[in-house]
């Protein structure tokens, strides 16, 4: 604390914060608040701003000044400016100053952007006011830095400045008679300014200045001129402003992207010119999350071999990743080392992968991806064992459970390089139930099995990333934590509550603000919204619905920019969405780029899709019930402004990597099918609130929830107040529950469960590679405390413990002398392995079922292949929820994934296949549909193609290797293609290269045979050559519009 | 300390006035030339001017201009000693402080806009305060002089001090430079931590009035019952004319030492 603001009186900074949130918040919903005393606040942001110099020289309470400086400028910031655009112009630049110290420069930035300071006069007659006007217009635009333009402008002006001072000068002197010689000592300090706004500029556009370094020092000098000028005729305002400025350039100079990566390497330096030199939006400094990893903690210099970055949403670490893996692509480059990078979601794959790629394609460093298919198809496998220098990967993006497929079925071997750095995106899921266990056991495998690896772990928050950082390496490790208060913005979360306008059923929203456990801006009163009935909602409608509540409110808030509103189920979206179909919302002629998506979607799901007509009227959707494509262009159309409204689940918490305004939630629930209604935990609602406020504009974001009633208000009020939880591996609650249950830890018997199938296939998996049976008995507790949960385990329940490695051993001498690549390559535990091979000889299913007739109608191997893996506990949930309720069987299975080999279109197999419930029902197209994509696309395509890989492998078992290649790699497409949903190598081809299904078929075989053999890499660059012509040529009359979407999709568009 | 005799005081509110006469002329000469001239002079401090016009040279933006006005040598303006001679009269009879400014080129006539004239720090009964003020000379022989009305003139600038705390922040913020690490750092934290507590109205205002003239009461008295009307507690002033036997166009000689 500071002693000036503990000589304050009680509660003026608590009512001075609260007024500025009242009018950041009236400004942001339109509201007119009543005129306040100015002065109260005025003096509460002087009293800030002089404990900030009070600390500006003292580094060792540099946490204080940053929190007085944001303090301040959090208040000034609200304060009317000056009429006089001089006053105006000093007030902002005290206020970039104060937003630059107190880590909320971009906060200062869009504020600098949103309301600039007024035109100065600049080319005023007299000499002193046009250098102050200058000197003010250049500090504040390296302040702002709004891309090129802005440091350009300092540069010529300053340039301008030397230009005119012969003219100007000499006869401004004269004038000042009695005051002349203090106007000199004013100029004096005005030049000191220019020149180091000048040095400023060049560094921070090219890195040094006039080949030196010491950019510092070079500032200091000037600054401590201008100072000792201002001294000399006690310029009182300029001196502090001065001072101001001078720690303020030392923060940006802190803050350059330079400064963050000098002297790191070749690559990095490169990269960095890259980041600069891009016109359309460059970036000269590093968010402070990005500068405290990469520099202040050493991320970039560090041999730490395990880093967890522990950092809000939307701070930017994707960027630290990119320099880590530049990082460690440079210290293996002798090695020719490659990364992975880990995404949860097929959509989190696809959408990084389009990042890395995009940001390393001006470094030659390729990026690729696999399909989180859990087998490798023949393309895959080509691109994995590319050794070609120019064509061959750096960075591979994936899933966990790809990448852990393509290391225990030794890929890493085949690849013929090392892994050197494992990035894990959203590493709080290793506690999350299945998954978790899957990622902890992974990265426990590649810690133990691979050489040079090392780790980053990328995550929102988690409370003990020390720990988790020192179970992967405890000789060498580092948590990169930041205070959790950073925000890239600021933040309300509200309650969203209906009001009863006099007593009829005219519906007013109020929004009454929460205090969370981070810094959100509250009022004490509850703001009204403008407008009446928004949708014609009615009082006693929202009253009643969450669902109309929210729709309701997000209707209101659009108006600031795009909303995301949150519902529970698919179903609920849709009749979410529905509620924005008004005649107000309609228009009459949508984007060009929203009908190219209607065009596309028609296309997909039919001419009468429901998302079509939607679109019309500025909403989207999003939920399980669409293909990757539709979500990615739902994603792009509100990224880009194209819709005002995207209705999704509560699941887009995990996916959502773009900012919007707000966001609603109708229901703060998961729905899960085995456990009904779950709230959505503390840390998946903070990642979604963090995108809540948009970089660029508007800066206040909003995280509303409908409250119908008070019950329901208080509920909300407990739960946006739930504390985020250590991380828990998953291991100990599968222990406790064993041990609960009186399930015991006899681990063979235990198979049938997922997560212990998991743990099941790791023991045999390293049991498989220590290859000694004794040396694993004696490694057993070596090899368990490679994993997280063990180590936790041993800490909490000693007896526990004692008995998982007494079970472990005894699993260990039933697994002896069982062939456990099977396992391995299957992805299933020991005891499914075996059943399944029994299961195969008695059905008579052998190597000679492999061929493409196997996705022919009636072919009869299939159901059977079908009937036993219904039989497979690792995949028959799954697959027998795929079906869409009706009683699952081999057949039933076996004519959907036959009829989607062969190109039945997504309305076809809806119709065919979900159009009756179980209970004999008939739904809509519209339910069919998202049954059937929900089904096909996040449960068949990808069970059933893991599932008749593992057939294919336990069929041919050693045999396969000694296939000729070109045999192996028809194979291996077979699974592909209930994948991708084609049946021929070359669409499959193109699938992998991200081309929609409905163009991968046709254009294949128009570009020909010639296709299988061409490698990923050149086929990606012979489609980016391609044109409209080429797809229509192949496709037909939508083959242009199969070209646009392809390429939005992969980033280009 | 100079010497002078109580022409007239008074009080109401808060404000003190008071006309304090001095005669001795010899009294007053040595005055201007000990105390006096070394707040205006400083011989023992002569800045590096030449410094300053070298790191000049590295803006770029050096000019004959520049160099010609500030190696120059000016003579002091009467006002300007009319300050120094307020400051130390202060110093002498309340025992103010001033934070002295060692960079200040004392060639340069003090720039008294936007700020005040007076800024430092009074101690009573263990207890400092900030000290704010306005100084104004006035040969003028009509009482009060022209110099008390009109938006430069005294009293209006005693009434912006007293409630435009856009002036008092820029001078606490400037105070703060002046002391951060100086044997007066003590006190300006106590002083500004009153100012703080009060809401920014605990601080107390001097106005100065050097005259060359003889002691009238109508120099101050209406001003002073005027504005005490306007000045609430704790905030209060301290109104003095000073009635000096020179005449104010020959203080600059004077303090010099009798040249010319």
């Amino acid at each position: 604390m500071s002693w000036v603001t503990e000589s304050l009186p009680g509660e003026l900074l608590d009512q001075a914060h609260t007024e500025a949130s009242r009018r950041l918040l009236g400004v942001a919903l339109h509201i007119e608040t009543e005129p306040a005393d100015n002065g109260k606040l005025s003096f509460a942001a002087n009293s800030l701003e002089l404990a900030a110099i009070d600390f500006l020289e003292d580094e060792g309470r540099l946490v204080e000044m940053r929190q007085v400086c944001a303090e301040a400028f959090q208040l000034l910031r609200v304060l009317p400016r000056p009429d006089n655009p001089i006053e105006a112009a000093k007030l902002c630049l005290r206020i970039g100053c104060l937003a630059v110290l107190g880590e909320r420069g971009a906060d200062a930035a869009r504020v600098l952007t949103e309301a600039p300071w007024p035109p100065l006069p600049i080319n005023s007659q007299s000499w002193g006011e046009r250098v102050l006007a200058t000197i003010l217009d250049v500090w504040l635009r390296l302040v702002r830095k709004k891309g090129w333009e802005d440091l350009d402008e300092v540069q010529r002006l300053v340039v301008s400045l030397r230009e005119q001072q012969q003219n100007f000068e000499g006869t401004y002197l004269a004038g000042q008679e009695e005051t002349s010689r203090s106007s000199a000592w004013q100029l004096v300090a005005f030049y000191h300014l220019a020149k180091a706004a000048d040095i400023l500029a060049t560094y921070t556009v090219q890195g040094d200045v006039g080949g030196r370094f010491d950019i510092v020092q070079q500032l200091e000098a000037q600054f401590d001129r201008a100072l000792t000028a201002c001294s000399r005729a006690e310029f009182i305002e300029l001196h502090t402003l001065t001072r101001l400025l001078t720690r303020t350039a030392r923060q940006l100079i802190e803050n350059s992207i330079w400064t963050v990566t000098r002297a790191v390497n070749s690559r990095v330096s490169r990269f960095v010119q890259e980041l600069v030199g891009e016109k359309g939006r460059p970036i000269f400094e590093m968010l402070p999350p990005q500068r405290r990893a990469l520099r202040e903690n050493g991320l970039l210099g560090s041999g730490h071999r395990a880093v967890v970055v522990n950092l809000p949403t939307s701070s930017g670490k994707t960027f630290i990743a990119e320099f880590r893996i530049l990082q460690a692509l440079n210290q293996f480059e002798r090695e020719k080392g490659w990364t992975a990078y880990l995404a949860p979601t097929r959509a989190l794959v696809n959408q990084i992968c389009t990042r890395l790629r995009r940001d390393f394609a001006p470094l030659d460093i390729h990026v690729e991806r696999v399909s989180p298919a859990l087998e490798v198809d023949g393309l895959e496998a080509g691109l994995l064992i590319d050794k070609n220098e120019n064509t061959r990967f750096h960075v591979l993006v994936t899933t966990p459970e790809k990448l852990d497929l393509l290391l225990r079925t030794g890929w890493e071997e085949k690849i013929g390089r090392p892994l050197t750095l494992v990035v894990v995106d959203e590493a709080h899921n290793l506690a999350q139930k299945e998954r978790g266990i899957k990622l902890e056991l992974l990265l426990a495998t590649i810690n133990r099995e691979c050489r040079y690896a090392q780790f980053l772990l990328l995550t929102p928050f988690i409370r003990n990333a020390d720990e988790i950082a020192k179970w992967l390496a405890p000789e060498s490790n580092m948590d990169v934590e930041i205070g959790l208060d950073w925000q890239p913005n600021d933040l309300s979360v509200v309650l969203s509550k209906p009001v009863q306008s006099g007593d009829n059923n005219e519906l007013l929203i109020a929004l009454e603000t929460l205090h969370t456990n981070k810094t959100t801006l509250t009022v004490p009163e509850q703001l009204r919204l403008a407008g009446s009935n928004p949708l014609g909602i009615t009082w006693k409608k929202a009253t009643k619905g969450a669902s109309d509540l929210a729709a309701a409110t997000a209707e209101i808030l659009k108006e600031r920019g795009p909303v995301i509103v949150l519902a529970a189920r698919p179903a609920w979206v849709w009749s979410l969405a529905a509620k924005f179909k008004t005649e107000k919302n309609r228009i009459a002629a949508p984007e060009p780029n929203v009908q190219l998506v209607q065009r596309y979607l028609s296309q997909e799901f039919g001419e009468d899709f429901e998302l079509c007509e939607l679109l019309n009227y500025g909403v989207g959707i999003h939920h399980s019930g669409l293909s990757e494509e539709a979500k990615a262009l739902m994603e792009w159309l509100i990224e880009n402004e194209q819709i005002q409204v995207l209705v999704a689940t509560t699941t887009i918490a995990q996916g959502v990597n773009f900012p919007v305004s707000a966001v609603v939630l109708a229901h703060n629930t998961y729905y899960d099918k085995s456990a009904g209604t779950v709230e959505m935990p503390p840390e998946d609602f903070w990642n979604i609130a963090g995108r809540a406020g948009r970089v660029h504009q508007e800066s206040l974001g909003f995280v509303a929830l409908a409250a119908i009633n008070d019950t329901k208000a208080l509920e909300v009020k407990s739960f946006v107040n739930r504390q985020v939880l250590s991380l828990n591996s998953t291991l100990i609650a599968m222990v406790q529950k064993a041990m609960l249950t009186g399930e015991g830890l006899s681990l063979h018997q235990l198979f049938y469960q997922p997560e212990w199938s998991t743990f099941l296939q790791y023991l045999a998996h390293t049991y498989r590679q220590i290859g000694d049976p004794e040396r694993f008995s004696n490694e057993i507790e070596q090899v368990l405390r490679g994993t997280l949960g063990f180590q936790s385990l041993r800490r909490t329940n000693m007896d526990w413990a004692a008995k998982l490695v007494t079970g472990v051993q005894a699993y260990a001498d039933r697994i002896a002398g069982k062939p456990l690549q099977l396992v391995d390559s299957t992805g299933f535990s020991w005891e499914s392995v075996s059943i399944t091979l029994s299961n195969l000889a008695e059905e008579r299913i052998t190597e000679n079922v492999w061929d493409a007739n196997l996705f022919r109608a009636g072919n009869a191997d299939l159901p059977k292949m079908m009937g036993i893996l219904l039989a497979v506990p690792e995949i028959r949930e799954n697959l027998q929820a795929a079906t869409g309720g009706r009683t699952p069987n081999g057949d039933l299975l076996a004519r959907m994934i036959s009829d989607w080999v062969n190109g039945a279109s997504l309305p076809d197999m809806a119709s065919k296949y979900f159009t009756v419930t179980r209970s004999g029902k008939t739904v809509d197209k519209t339910t069919a549909l998202t049954e059937c994509c929900r089904n096909l696309f996040g449960r068949l395509t990808q069970t059933a193609s893991w599932g008749i890989a593992a057939l294919q492998t336990m069929t041919f078992r050693d045999r396969f290797d000694r296939l000729s290649e070109d045999q192996q790699q028809t194979l291996r497409n077979l699974p592909a293609r209930v994948f991708y949903g084609v049946n021929t190598d070359e669409a499959i081809a193109l699938r992998l290269l991200g081309v929609p299904r409905g163009a991968a078929q046709p254009l294949a075989r128009s570009l020909g045979a010639a296709i299988k053999t061409t490698p990923v890499s050149d086929l990606r660059s012979q489609l980016r050559a391609s044109n409209t012509e080429v797809w229509a040529r192949a496709i037909g009359a939508t083959g242009g519009d199969y070209f646009q979407v392809w390429r939005i999709l992969e980033g280009l568009g | 300390m100079l010497s002078y005799k109580s022409s007239y005081q008074g009080n109401q509110g808060q404000v003190v006035w008071h006309g304090r006469h001095s005669t001795v002329e010899t009294e007053f000469d040595a005055y201007l030339r000990d105390k006096v001239s070394k707040r205006l002079f400083d011989e023992e401090h002569r800045i590096d001017v030449e410094g300053d016009l070298r790191a000049l040279a590295t803006t770029q933006m050096a000019s004959d201009t520049l160099r010609q006005l500030l190696r120059s040598e000016p003579d002091k303006y009467p006002w300007e000693v009319g300050e120094a001679l307020a400051e130390c009269l202060l110093e002498d009879e309340f025992g103010l402080q001033w934070p002295w400014n060692m960079d200040r080129d004392r060639r340069t006539p003090r720039a008294s806009l936007p700020g005040a004239d007076l800024v430092g720090f009074i101690t009573e009964g263990g207890e400092v305060r900030l000290v704010l003020g306005e100084v104004k000379t006035s040969p003028d022989p009509a009482a009060p002089p022209n110099l008390m009305y009109g938006r430069s003139g005294m009293i209006h600038q005693i009434d912006r001090l007293a409630t435009n705390s856009e002036i008092h922040w820029a001078l606490v913020k400037w105070l703060h430079a002046r002391c951060k690490n100086t044997s007066l750092w003590q006190n300006f934290q106590k002083a500004i931590q009153k100012y703080l507590r009060s809401g920014g109205h605990e601080f107390i205002l001097f106005g100065i009035l050097m005259r060359d003239t003889q002691p009238k009461e109508l120099d101050l008295t209406n001003r002073a019952v005027a504005i005490a009307a306007r000045l609430r507690a704790p905030c209060k002033l301290e109104l003095d004319a000073w009635y000096l036997p020179r005449p104010i166009p020959e203080w600059p000689r004077l303090a010099k030492g009798g040249l010319s």
